[in-house]
């Protein structure tokens, strides 16, 4: 037995030496897993003189290993000597001179573990031999003679951890057991013996402690309370709430200092599971809200805390019971019941109303399920009976005052620029991501909760929602205004003004539908009977929201002086653009605000940059109203219109240009946009445009020219990567290089953007309503511009198209000069492509391939020739790429995008009608080679869409070029019953010859549109698989129309008997290839192929 | 200043086997140092040192690490203990399920002291216990935090609740970065954030039946 002290000392023992410890150890397992290991162990924890604590420790968890792991090898007289043996010690170490208000002196830990270990042996001998465990421990308890009636303190306390550890090993549904069946109906057993047979001599006894030691020592009384709250789910309910018990624990809630447990108690008390009416029983009985009413609270947050979890857990279950017994729901509870759970419930909102205003954030959080069931009730009120009572629309009023309340920046709060709308509308700020003000981050989620529950009461009754806006934000402004007029102190801080704009800009989410601005009556419309809302004309009378916004604009309040107001200003000028359609004159108060300190300009990066972008906005959508403003907003933002370019002073080896942000820029040429949107609008004359635009764009093309000659003197092994192994600092030439490629680069997007702004004049309709020819020269006089700009970027790619961000920003250019030059950019284009396509990587060609597709779509026929020579050396690059094996993932996942764009560009080439460039001289005698990559991926089932996209391909190509026949020259005959392609006399529309089609089309597609559907990993059941299956189908149909009876010929005579298809099948496939349409047909291909692969 | 011992806790960390204990702990570089000293065979004592705006402090880190259920002196290890960390792994739902036995054995034997729940591995992919289920830490009034040892995402988290509490003061901050070994994995900040936001809004959602809120 003394081996077991040393070794357990020795074992915890930092200093031991490491090879003895590990003997020590050992030592511990063995005598933890042999058979009769626990009797030595039980033996040294009760010895007296006792052992250290560690060893005692250690001998209990020997005790517990096999009292819960091995209690199969303890037979009955075992168990006895553990009865006898633990009993003996509790009543030695607890109820022996337990006279005093002395505790044991044992540690804790020891007293846990061992109640612990008692718990596990009652649960081995409860049901069977032990059946007096309750009532000798509660004797234990009793007063012992001497004590004046005060009960055994000593063992209450060994009782309540006890009591906690039956609970955890029997009942507690938290605790995970790897339980059997049998252990689980043990279980069962040992809560239904209980429920019987002490469960009442228990509760009585937690009656008479809770009432002496909420005072004698009231940590025992919150242990109390706890116990009952965690027996209180599976015992007699009434056992708890009878008149006696519960006097005494709301006693404890009025008065004492251990009152939050009484809380938490009678929480606990109110979620028992029980039937509807049962349940209302129980809370009529409790009849908590006259003792709700008695509840002072205090300033603690914590007990209004728990008050508040205990009303909301109260109305959860009233909700719940509402619902439940709704007649309307087809309950089969007696309406009465309905009714009597309503009035529980309307008794209990003052007290949800209490909590949703208190100042605390966690208090008035803890009340919001009851909230959000209550709206839900009032919604299935409103639903049933068309309208709410007056007393719930009164209820509802003050809910909304408070929740908007607690909207509201706290004192001593910090302000950031966030969007309201979060998320994807985020652009120019900088994101929640980045605040690590945890206050702040909070409320921001505080406030998302909060609109909930304020778009659930708009969507319950929008005319209360709208009357308590309108009267906040008049109010505010109002006031705002009276004092700004008077130059009296104002009593208005930036809170209350933030809030009324937050309200404001809220509310648009909040109901449903278009907002309206103005009064107009709607009408119904001639069509279908639906309802109209004209448009109102400007100066229509002003709906609630109109007065709002317009009170907004004229109050000036844009400008008070807290970057929060003229945030939440912008951000509602651009949630509600269309109010100025009804007010155009309240735009200039709009725009003076964006072009002065409050809003591009203004001081503080974030809001600077937010309103780059809400300005873009608002000048999207107002373009046209903003006509009378433009020259003064030019003028007011010339400065703005610059770019600034630097780089972090230190560029580490491993700094590459080409994958650098530059965030605050990327929100600037949402600026430069919007200057071209507002300069292109109709309604200026043309020479007008070109002045403005020339004073935007000149500086450009003049810092541009000029640093032009200090970028032809750049190293030429320098790419925009710094390499080598020292970091390069600001000042030294290689970093004066960078950021002079850097700027050059934001200048030639900036002149992009500018463009982007610009209409697409190819896509403009003459007043014939045909599309304008687009001919040279209809760019106009702004075309003289954006020529230079044009020829300026080719100088600049050709000076350093080893940049890639020179490329990319060239690209960029160019996609955006199209629209605005039309055919004269036609020029220009072999020269960007040389040079785009000089140094590319696999992925500026993924985005390099859609721009040529732009150019083709855009240009059609007109760009064939130019066309015609790049096709086959930007084929060849592709070829490069695609042929070579990937290293690493992303590589491989640049190559599948590749493919994909590759694709994409060939559908391109047909659908802008220029399917001649694949067979011109120049490029026919590789028509087989690219049939032959589309051929391959049509077969390639790892990528479903992708193969769908080269079978589309090829049925294109069958269309244009599948009516050929076997000689050069020769044209097959149509179908006799179908229409010939070429009749009508309409010229064919290719003069040209696919060169070797007709073969390929017999040697490959035809083979393919049997195979592929036949392979094993073809998927009949998957959705993509099926649109593939319809290009197949389709592409079946095309041949056949395009080769008439010869396809038929073929197919009947040599195709189908190769495959070894039966004779009648092949007569009967032939005949719905040729006879039925093509849905038809698709449906009848499928079932061929499901017959034929069973 | 005099060289004297700063303010020094035993702090307990448990929980499954494979859930990253270990790894957590040695992210600490000169705690995996010092930890060579008084390293024990049943269980390794690392001691993490932080520097906050009140001075230096110590966690003496107990990690049970390889004898989580079987082996050593289990709980005998936590005697005396004075915060936990309570480790699972978001990957594995066993892991979470068995969090609730980890608490009761820890508090079983150090009543009262603060306790902190991590998920690790949050850097992975595939996880498989979602931030709404997470809750346990509701019921019992323990702080919980996403982390992920391999990329030291949240490293600090845990220990600067854990010292607030200890210290009783919740404006501690600590004021420089203890040196952590080079993350191995880099996490998604989008993926956190988003995370992160759920967790929050998952808050704000009531308990299920039963067990309601608390």
């Amino acid at each position: 037995m003394s081996h077991i002290e040393e070794a357990v000392a020795c074992a915890m023992s930092p200093t031991a030496d490491a090879a003895l410890k590990q003997q020590a150890t050992q030592y511990c397992e063995q005598v933890r897993a042999s058979e009769d290991g626990w009797q030595p162990c039980l033996d040294l924890y009760i010895r007296e003189p006792k052992s250290n604590s560690e060893t005692r420790m250690f001998c209990l968890q020997v005790v517990e290993e096999v009292l819960m792991t091995r209690s199969n090898t303890l037979d009955e007289s075992r168990l006895n000597y553990f009865r006898q043996t633990f009993t003996d010690h509790i009543q030695r170490e607890y109820v022996k001179d337990g006279v005093d208000d002395n505790l044991s002196p044992e540690p804790a830990y020891i007293k846990n573990k061992f109640a612990h270990a008692v718990a596990l042996l009652f649960r081995q001998m409860y049901l069977k031999s032990w059946t007096t465990f309750f009532s000798e421990m509660l004797a234990m308890i009793a007063p012992l003679p001497g004590s004046v009636g005060k009960s055994n303190i000593k063992m209450v306390d060994m009782f309540i951890r006890i009591l906690k550890a039956i609970d955890e090993e029997v009942v507690n549904p938290l605790s995970h057991r790897f339980t059997t069946k049998e252990q689980n109906a043990l279980n069962i057993a040992i809560k239904d013996r209980m429920r019987e047979q002490d469960v009442p001599l228990l509760a009585n006894a937690w009656y008479g402690l809770l009432n002496e030691y909420k005072d004698r020592r009231p940590e025992f009384g919150e242990q109390l309370l706890v116990i009952i709250g965690q027996y209180v789910s599976w015992i007699d309910i009434s056992l708890i709430a009878n008149e006696r018990f519960m006097s005494l624990i709301y006693n404890i809630l009025l008065t004492n200092p251990i009152r939050d447990c009484a809380a938490v108690c009678l929480t606990d008390i109110v979620k028992k599971g029980m039937k509807p009416l049962d349940k209302l029983q129980l809370i009529g009985f409790l009849g908590m809200v006259d003792v709700l009413k008695q509840v002072e609270l205090p300033d603690d947050w914590e007990f209004r805390h728990r008050i508040s979890r205990l009303v909301n857990n109260l109305g959860l279950q009233l909700c719940q019971i509402w619902q439940d017994t709704n007649p309307q729901a087809n309950s089969s509870y007696p309406p009465e019941a309905n009714l009597t759970g309503y009035n529980h419930i309307s008794q209990l909102l003052p007290f949800l109303l209490r909590f949703l205003q208190d100042d605390d954030d966690n208090v008035c959080e803890a009340a919001f399920g009851f909230l959000r069931e209550i709206l839900n009730i009032f919604k299935t009120v409103k639903k049933a009976s068309g309208s709410l009572s007056q007393d719930q629309k009164a209820f509802l009023r003050q809910i909304l005052q408070a929740i908007v309340m607690k909207m509201k920046y706290r004192q001593d709060m910090e302000w950031f620029c966030v969007a309201i709308a979060g998320g994807q509308e985020s652009v120019g700020t900088l994101g929640e991501d980045s605040i690590d003000d945890e206050e702040l981050l909070e409320f921001l989620e505080l406030r998302r909760e909060l609109k909930r529950f304020y778009d659930q009461i708009a969507a319950l009754s929008a005319s209360l929602t709208t009357t308590f806006l309108h009267s906040a934000v008049t109010t505010t402004l109002t006031t705002f205004a009276n004092e700004k007029a008077t130059g009296a102190a104002g009593s208005l801080d930036w809170k209350d003004l933030e809030l009324t704009l937050y309200l404001l800009y809220l509310y648009g989410e909040a109901i449903k539908g278009v907002p309206q601005f103005a009064v107009v009556a709607p009408s119904v419309g001639a069509n279908g009977g639906k309802i109209v809302h004209p448009v109102p004309h400007a100066g229509a009378p002003l709906t609630p929201l109109g007065e709002c916004l317009f009170e907004m604009c004229k109050s000036g309040v844009s400008a008070f002086p807290h970057p929060s107001v003229s945030a939440n200003f912008f951000e509602i000028a651009c949630r509600y653009t269309n109010f100025f359609d009804v007010r155009p004159d309240c735009i200039p108060d709009v725009l003076e605000a964006f072009v002065d300190a409050r809003g591009l300009h203004h001081p503080i990066a974030s809001n600077r940059t937010r309103a780059w972008y809400l300005f873009w906005r608002f000048v999207k959508e107002l373009k046209v109203k903003l006509n009378p403003y433009v020259e003064t907003v030019l003028n007011s933002i010339q400065d703005v219109l610059t770019v600034e370019a630097t780089l972090p002073p230190s560029l580490s080896p491993d700094f590459d240009l080409s994958t650098f942000k530059d965030p605050m820029f990327e929100t600037k040429t949402y600026v430069f946009e919007a200057v071209g949107l507002l300069i292109s609008q109709e309604s200026i004359p043309a020479q007008q445009q070109f002045e403005y635009l020339s004073v935007v764009v000149n500086p450009f093309l003049t810092e541009i020219q000029k640093s032009l000659e200090a970028c032809r003197s750049i190293q030429a092994s320098s790419n925009g990567a710094i390499g080598g192994n020292v970091a390069v600092g600001a000042g030294t030439s290689q970093h004066n290089d960078m950021e002079l490629v850097w700027t050059l680069h934001h200048r030639l997007m900036a002149l992009g953007s500018v463009a982007k702004g610009f209409p697409d004049i190819l896509a403009k309709k003459t007043p014939g309503g045909a599309l304008a020819a687009a001919a040279a020269g209809s760019a106009g006089p702004c075309g003289q511009i954006f020529k230079q700009v044009a020829e300026i970027t080719l100088v600049a790619l050709e000076t350093l198209s080893r940049f890639q961000v020179i490329r990319s920003a060239s690209r960029f250019t160019f996609g955006r000069l199209i629209n605005c030059l039309g055919q004269d950019i036609q020029p220009y284009l072999p020269t960007l492509i040389t040079g785009l396509l000089q140094e590319c990587s696999i992925m500026e060609l993924v985005e390099f391939l859609p721009f040529m597709g732009q150019v083709a779509h855009k240009f059609k026929t007109t760009i064939a020739s130019i066309l015609n020579g790049l096709f086959f050396p930007l084929v060849q690059k592709v070829f490069f790429f695609l042929n070579q094996v990937p290293n690493g993932t992303d590589e491989a996942m640049a190559l599948v995008e590749l493919r994909k764009s590759y694709l994409a560009f060939l559908m391109g080439l047909f659908s802008s009608e220029l399917e001649d460039v694949f067979i011109t001289e120049g490029n026919g005698q590789h028509l087989n080679l690219i049939l032959q990559s589309v051929l391959h991926y049509a077969q390639d089932l790892s990528d479903v869409p992708v193969s769908r996209m080269a079978f589309g391909i090829l049925l294109k190509a069958v269309n244009s070029w599948g009516s050929q026949g076997e000689t050069p020259g020769s044209t097959v005959a149509p179908l006799a019953n179908g229409k010939a392609p070429l009749a009508n006399g309409t010229a064919p529309k290719s003069k040209l010859e696919a060169p070797g089609f007709y073969q390929f089309m017999y040697e490959h597609i035809l083979r393919i549109t049997f195979e592929v559907p036949m392979k094993s990993n073809f998927d009949l059941a998957d959705g993509q698989s099926m649109l593939v299956l319809g290009e197949i189908s389709g592409l079946q149909k095309a041949m056949c129309l395009k080769q008439g009876e010869g396809f038929l010929n073929y197919l009947s005579q040599v195709y189908l008997p190769s495959m070894n298809c039966p004779p009648d099948l092949v007569q009967e496939y032939c005949q719905a290839l040729q006879q039925l349409d093509a849905k038809q047909f698709k449906k009848y291909f499928q079932s061929f192929i499901q017959k034929s692969r069973s | 200043m005099a060289n004297v011992e700063p303010p020094t806790f035993k702090l307990v960390l448990v929980g499954d086997g494979g859930t990253g204990k270990t790894t957590f702990v040695k992210r600490h570089l000169t705690g995996e140092f010092e930890k060579k000293y008084i390293a024990t065979l049943g269980v390794e004592v690392h001691p993490l040192g932080f520097h906050t705006n009140f001075g230096a402090i110590c966690f003496n880190t107990w990690d049970t690490a390889g004898q989580e259920k079987f082996g050593g002196l289990r709980d005998g290890y936590y005697i005396n203990g004075q915060c936990g960390i309570i480790m699972f792994d978001l990957t594995s739902r066993i892991t979470y399920k068995n969090v609730p036995n980890w608490h009761r054995d820890l508090v079983r034997v150090c009543e009262n002291i603060p306790i902190v729940l991590c998920g690790n591995k949050v850097d992975i992919k595939e996880r498989k216990v979602k931030p709404k289920n997470i809750d346990f830490h509701r019921k019992k009034s323990l702080q919980y935090y996403d982390i992920s040892a391999k990329s030291n995402y949240n490293f600090e988290k845990p220990f600067l609740w854990l010292a607030r509490k200890l210290v009783g003061n919740p404006s501690l901050e600590f004021v420089a970065s203890p040196a952590l070994a080079p993350p191995e994995v880099a996490v998604d900040p989008l993926l956190m954030a988003e995370y992160a936001n759920e967790l929050n809004s998952a808050v704000t959602v009531p308990l299920p039946e039963e067990d309601d809120d608390l």
